[in-house]
């Protein structure tokens, strides 16, 4: 195929071609030419000549006539010897011309022979005449010069006129001819040039496909290569330079692709490593958080823990005084009115008291190992995680707090909420603890208003549990979900409710806010991912 | 609260345990600490009383007062009612002795760089606790932090 010829031959092969195609059209010219020049040259040459020289030989037979006349009438002799003279020149003059005609005549030759003949055969009639008037015998050379001699010339002139006819026509055909040459000869070249044109630019267009084509497939393939397709093969197989570039670009293709593999891999492997450190180090801190958490829980379990007992210690002891006092006293002395008053007083005051802080205290230990226990399984307990129909859930949740919100001045609302992804029962825990904190937490001057609504943002859903009581001040925001942390004491309960909630949120790797406003109500969002 | 005409030092004990005020009131007055003893029940209370239309009381009225401060209370706790008296440029100079069950070092550490003067812990055991309140009883007397 052309393909496999090299770019540099295929344009010189391209380039010959032209030139050639212009050359022959150019030796064709010159050929026509030559050829119309040579027509040219044929009607001077033959047709021309042959009727000059038949006009030639008219007037020369004309002169001959006119000379034999003078002859017949010649009064000596002498003028008869010069007037010969005349004619036998103008005989070979004549004899000349027929020698051209008989070297160029196109025509037939019995014409030319005739018209010779003729000629030839005037010369005994001549000859008669000059033999007739040398003997003096003027009166017959004169009738023969006047009858046979004259009747033979217009024979001879008749003869000619055939020739030289002939050859004017003949000039004439040459003319046509040489036209319709030359018409010829330009539609030729016209033609001709015509299609060396059109084969010149299509064997252009040609060459140039060859040649941009597999240049276009090229660019088209380092294009992919480029975008990182590296697995493209240009496919050129050709055997010219493109092709040889082909192939190198292929290799280096191949090349590339080893090496960006092994790169790939190396940059996979690193961003692994990467990943894995980060995940360590988030571990590593959130181990650190829990750590931390569990110490702040320790800490404040054991504080908070210690409290009661340390009541009921003192206060027992107190009272193990108290008693040792009266007991003493007892003994020692009278029962006066005024010992009376006193133990009256130490009964009905000291000992009252002591009792109180101890049945408090021992209530309030066992009210905090059972929140503590709460908290505990509320973070140990298995996660079963499912699609749950919240709406449904809330108003489950909602159903035990039935008796308070009717007895109370409290208007609950729930709003659509969308399904979200968790444990069941820890949901259940989580919206109830929400609900009851809010209704907890109702003004008492005004009727309580609860509003529990959700939407969906961004993969999460959104729930928030809304009410219109005390508030909550910003300075207390962060401190409200720590375990055993209380506002307000005297509420009742263990400070455990928001603390299991952050708790529930946190392993549903959720979010939990508040937004509030003292004296106005408070906001608890709850942020828990779709999935 | 009468604390006017009072030149005696005033006891601001601030414990949210109304049992505890009780038990170290009563062991003051064992290591015969005589001087009232005012009791708050968290750390709001006492400022509110301390900052209470910008004016500081217990010193204006002539009477100086030392702090008993529990530390873990509801609503503001003994270490925030610390930095805040700290921050005060009057209020700095009443000594504030932490009283509390707490004994991690952590927050030990973190009162006294606040300014605490002492940092006692309240013991379980009861014949400590008698005590431990009567040396603290001593050691304002001695220390002459209060007359």
């Amino acid at each position: 195929m052309i393909s496999n010829l090299k770019i540099g031959t295929r344009l010189s092969l391209g380039f010959i071609l032209i030139f050639l195609l212009l050359t022959s059209i150019n030796f064709f010219g010159i050929n026509r030419m030559d050829m119309l020049s040579k027509q040219t040259g044929l009607i001077y040459n033959h047709p021309l000549t042959v009727s000059n020289a038949v006009l030639r030989i008219n007037t020369n037979l004309i002169k001959m006539h006119r000379s034999m006349k003078d002859i017949a009438l010649a009064q000596d002799t002498e003028s008869i010897k010069e007037d010969s003279k005349i004619v036998d020149y103008l005989e070979k003059e004549i004899f000349k011309d027929f020698q051209i005609i008989d070297d160029r005549f196109l025509g037939e030759k019995e014409k030319y022979e005739i018209a010779l003949l003729e000629f030839t055969e005037w010369k005994p009639i001549r000859d008669e005449v000059i033999s007739f008037m040398q003997e003096g015998k003027k009166r017959r050379a004169a009738d023969i010069t006047r009858g046979k001699g004259a009747r033979h010339v217009v024979r001879i002139e008749k003869a000619m006129e055939g020739l030289g006819d002939f050859a004017e026509n003949k000039a004439k055909d040459f003319l046509h001819s040489t036209e319709i040459m030359r018409i010829n000869a330009f539609n030729v070249m016209y033609l001709l040039i015509t299609v060396s044109i059109i084969m010149s630019i299509l064997l252009a267009f040609l060459l140039a496909r060859t040649i941009t084509q597999p240049l276009s497939n090229f660019r088209m393939a380092t294009d992919k290569i480029g975008r990182g397709q590296l697995d493209t093969k240009i496919e050129i197989n050709s055997r010219d330079e493109i092709g040889e570039l082909a192939d190198s670009f292929n290799k280096m293709t191949t090349d590339l692709k080893k090496i960006t593999a092994s790169r790939d891999e190396l940059d996979k492997e690193i961003l692994e490593r990467i990943k894995a450190e980060n995940e360590l180090a988030l571990a590593n801190v959130e181990l650190e958080r829990k750590n931390r958490e569990l110490e702040q829980i320790l800490y404040i379990t054991s504080h908070d823990l210690r409290s009661p007992l340390v009541n009921i210690q003192g206060y027992s002891d107190e009272l193990a005084n108290i008693l040792k006092d009266i007991i003493t006293e007892l003994k020692n002395e009278e029962i006066t009115d005024e010992l009376k008053e006193k133990i009256n007083t130490t009964f009905e005051k000291n000992i009252k008291d002591a009792f109180k802080f101890i049945q408090a205290s021992s209530l309030k230990m066992d009210s905090l190992l059972t929140g503590l226990l709460q908290f505990s399984r509320s973070g140990r307990a298995e996660l079963k995680k499912e699609e749950l129909d919240v709406g449904e859930l809330v108003n489950k949740v909602i159903k035990t707090f039935d008796y308070k919100i009717n007895t109370e001045d409290i208007t609950l609302e729930i709003h659509e909420l969308p399904d979200c992804y968790g444990d069941e029962k820890q949901m259940n825990q989580m919206f109830s603890n929400l609900i009851a904190n809010a209704i907890k937490y109702l003004a008492p001057n005004r009727p309580g208003i609860v509003k529990v609504s959700g939407h969906k943002e961004d993969g999460h859903n959104i729930y928030c549990v809304e009410d219109n009581g005390i508030g909550i001040n910003s300075f207390h925001y962060d401190k409200i979900f720590n375990i055993f942390n209380q506002l307000n004491p005297s509420m009742g309960g263990e400070g455990l409710g928001l603390s299991i909630v952050s708790r529930i949120v946190e392993r549903h790797n959720g979010k939990i806010w508040i937004e509030s406003v003292e004296g106005k109500g408070s906001k608890f969002y709850v942020s828990l991912p779709n999935s | 609260m009468n604390i006017t005409a009072n030149k005696k030092t005033l006891i601001l004990l601030v414990e949210d345990d109304i049992g505890h005020a009780g038990l170290i009131t009563t062991n003051l007055n064992r290591s015969s600490v005589k001087n009232e003893v005012v009791h708050f029940n968290n750390g709001e209370e006492v400022l509110s009383f301390l900052f209470s239309s910008g004016k500081t009381p217990c010193i204006e009225n002539g009477a100086t007062c030392v702090m008993l401060l529990d530390i873990r209370m509801p609503k503001v706790d003994g270490i925030e009612v610390l930095r805040q008296i700290k921050q005060d440029t009057l209020l700095r100079k009443i000594p504030v002795i932490i009283i509390t069950t707490a004994d991690n070092q952590d927050t030990i550490n973190t009162c006294n760089e606040l300014g605490c003067i002492k940092y006692v812990i309240k013991p379980v055991n009861y014949q400590k606790f008698k005590e431990t309140i009567f040396s603290l009883g001593q050691y304002l007397k001695e220390a002459s932090l209060i007359h």
